[in-house]
């Protein structure tokens, strides 16, 4: 029995590769079923999201198994083979195993660390196995997969600094303020950017959203959906001394703030520190306010940096879900193999006894009658043979059972064997 | 024995302060946990060590250098446990727990014996001067480790690095507000250490004044330093750099005019 994965994702193959084999989520049950049906695949699992289409499958043989999916992939989506097998990869046992633990745990994804993708892997198990396309070894995987992915969410930090701009925002403010409960914002100028902020501020509970505006209806628009309250224009200068978080994008062709202002205001708060968030090109705040204690500007360059360093952040991260990834894959490994160990070295006998059984009975016919001790000697002597035989690589098996190579050595043992027809 | 007791607590501190050192920058579970059970460990030896150390001399253990460093360091590992149980700061350890390792590895470097003072027992004076002197100093150097992560924290919000401390150290606000509550707490403490020191001295010598300048003269210079960032703070806005500046600044202070004073 082998774990097999065949398929393509961001990684290798352009979005118009993989849009020609996507399948989208409701129609799942007519190419599992396809899949199910061919001879080679045991059970199968069907992902298919915009950045990856992958069959997980138990199979007798690799790479039988894997060729049967190329062929169904090609088959179904009237792709030439040729062009599917530049771009898909696939692999077989602990590689495709640590594959799936990956996929889950988004260590595979374009931005490590998001969560979707562990629903999305989460909906095509479920799918499957509504259809029976599942059986012991792929529940048991995908059961394992969901555990491990959770383990890589909790003990590392893989998911836990924001990669959009917006967000991180709300995360500086964190650092700044710690929580924003009692905190006010002020929106100067009402870009799309601003709002989104404003909107992570408010579901965080910031205390209250003022907004002003060149335009004042838009202003009060705006103010409306934040349960806040329009300001003014000309009135910014005096509600700065009240905002913790200023979110500035208006429009205008110069700075609109500047650090005399903002010296004046941090003296009035007595020091409250602020955060200057300029979203705006041109800028609206002068860089050198700055340099001001108490005063935190960023502008868009500045929170884009922060972005990177979050994605960095998170590959260090990554790098812990791997090992994580690994120790679970070696206990998805070692439970395939205490299911298999056992049942090899049943058939390995039980097609032993057969040889026996077959070659005493051609024996007899050529000896014709035999006494009773002639019997019991022909018994003693093939059992001792196949006994002697078989104790050395039974007795292998037993002892690699627990260890990491076990699977090789059962899948030679059954090929040496022949036991797997 | 108490040796023992007390080379296990230097290790201890040792251990714990490596493992803080490699949380910070593994930020493995395990090596938190480590790091906690260590000080724990330290921190009981250090107990039974100082237990011992009073049994031996009838005297509480606070002159010369070795039984000086060693209450130090105890009392700081006490301060910076209650700390962590009611405020839970993080990396808090990896600041505070290598200041007691030193505070003890000098106190055993240095040695020197204790004069016998059986006194102390006695003046009710004296020994509310003791433990508000270590305690308000112990507080000093929790002020030092959130003053020194909070210039750190700073550095990387302002300057817009987004390197490890970034990610690992709390919140400026966080930091500014232990910091406050430590200045808040410290203060009178400090202060009262000050007052019980001189009606002690008032009864044991007669007078509120008969001081040694060269003994006292720092700490009031000291304790005038920490008032006016005690006034300021709560009045004139001297919060977060400046305070975490003076903050640090200030157990550089301590420590030397408490050598002096010893």
């Amino acid at each position: 029995m082998e774990i097999i994965v065949a398929g393509l994702s961001h990684k290798r193959s352009p979005v118009e590769v993989r849009e020609q084999v996507y399948f989208p989520e409701s129609e799942l049950g007519i190419p599992l079923r396809q899949l199910k049906g061919r001879s080679e695949i045991e059970e199968a699992v069907l992902l298919s999201t915009c950045n990856r289409v992958e069959v997980y499958a138990r199979v007798r043989d690799s790479q039988k198994g894997v060729q049967a999916v190329k062929e169904f992939l090609s088959h179904y989506h009237e792709v030439p083979l040729e062009t599917l097998e530049a771009y898909m990869y696939a692999f077989s046992t602990r590689e495709a195993v640590r594959h799936l633990f990956r996929v889950a745990s988004s260590l595979d994804s374009m931005v490590v660390g998001e969560s979707q993708i562990l629903g999305q892997v989460k909906g095509a198990y479920q799918v499957a196995r509504e259809m029976g396309a599942t059986g012991l070894y792929l529940n048991n995987l995908f059961e394992r997969a969901f555990q491990t992915a959770k383990r890589v969410r909790t003990e590392t930090r893989i998911g836990e600094n924001a990669v959009s701009v917006s967000y991180v925002a709300v995360e500086l403010a964190r650092k700044i303020f710690n929580v924003l409960r009692e905190k006010k914002v002020l929106l100067i100028g009402a870009g799309e950017m601003a709002e989104l902020a404003a909107q992570h501020l408010v579901q965080l509970g910031v205390h209250s959203v003022l907004v002003s505006n060149r335009s004042f209806p838009r202003a009060q628009e705006l103010a409306q959906r934040f349960n806040g309250r329009a300001v003014l224009f000309d009135d910014i200068e005096g509600e700065l001394v009240n905002a913790d978080i200023v979110i500035s994008s208006t429009g205008a062709p110069h700075y609109v703030l500047r650090r005399e202002l903002f010296q004046q205001v941090i003296r009035k708060r007595k020091n409250r520190p602020m955060f200057l968030i300029d979203i705006a090109i041109p800028r609206d705040i002068e860089p050198d306010v700055n340099t001001l204690d108490h005063i935190y500007l960023y502008d868009i360059d500045d929170l884009q940096q922060v972005v990177s360093a979050n994605i960095k952040e998170r590959q260090r991260e990554a790098k812990r879900g791997e090992e994580l990834v690994d120790q679970e894959t070696t206990g998805f490994l070692l439970w395939m193999e205490t299911l298999e160990v056992v049942p090899t070295i049943v058939s390995l006998r039980e097609r032993a006894e057969a040889c026996r059984q077959q070659e005493i009975a051609r024996a007899r016919a050529k000896l014709g009658p035999l006494t009773s001790e002639e019997e019991e000697t022909l018994e003693a002597l093939t059992s001792a043979i196949v006994n002697k035989l078989l104790h050395a690589p039974i007795a292998q098996l037993k002892r690699h059972a627990g260890s990491n190579d076990a699977y090789e050595y059962l899948r030679i043992a059954r090929n040496l064997f022949d036991l797997d027809d | 024995m108490t040796g023992f007791f007390l080379a296990l607590a230097l290790a201890a501190y040792f251990l714990a302060s490596l493992a803080y050192i490699l949380h910070f920058s593994y930020r493995r579970g395990y090596l938190s946990w480590t790091a906690t059970g260590l000080v724990g460990l330290g921190f009981a030896s250090h107990s039974v060590a100082l237990g011992l150390r009073v049994a031996h001399l009838t005297t509480l253990p606070v002159t010369g250098f070795y039984d000086f460093f060693s209450v130090f360091a105890w009392v700081v590992i006490l301060a910076y446990g209650v700390a962590q149980i009611t405020l839970g700061i993080q990396q808090l350890g990896l600041f505070v727990i290598p200041i007691s390792f030193g505070a003890l590895g000098a106190g055993l470097v240095l040695g020197g014996d204790a004069l016998p003072q059986p006194e102390v027992f006695q003046s009710v004076w004296l020994s509310l001067h003791i433990a508000m002197a270590f305690l308000g100093g112990a507080i000093f150097v929790l002020l030092f480790g959130v003053g020194l992560m909070y210039l750190i924290q700073e550095h990387q919000v302002k300057g817009k690095h987004f390197g490890t401390w970034f990610y690992r150290l709390p919140s400026l606000q966080v930091l500014d507000d232990v910091n406050r509550k430590a200045l808040v707490l410290g203060f009178p403490i400090l202060t009262l250490g000050l007052v019980s020191g001189s009606l002690w001295a008032e009864t044991a010598r007669g007078s509120l004044l008969s001081w040694d300048p060269a003994r006292t003269l720092p700490l009031v210079v000291l304790w005038g330093a920490y008032g006016v960032l005690f006034v300021a703070r709560l009045t004139a806005g001297w919060r977060g750099k400046r305070a975490a500046f003076f903050s640090v600044l200030g157990f550089f202070g301590v420590l030397l005019t408490y050598l002096l004073h010893l």
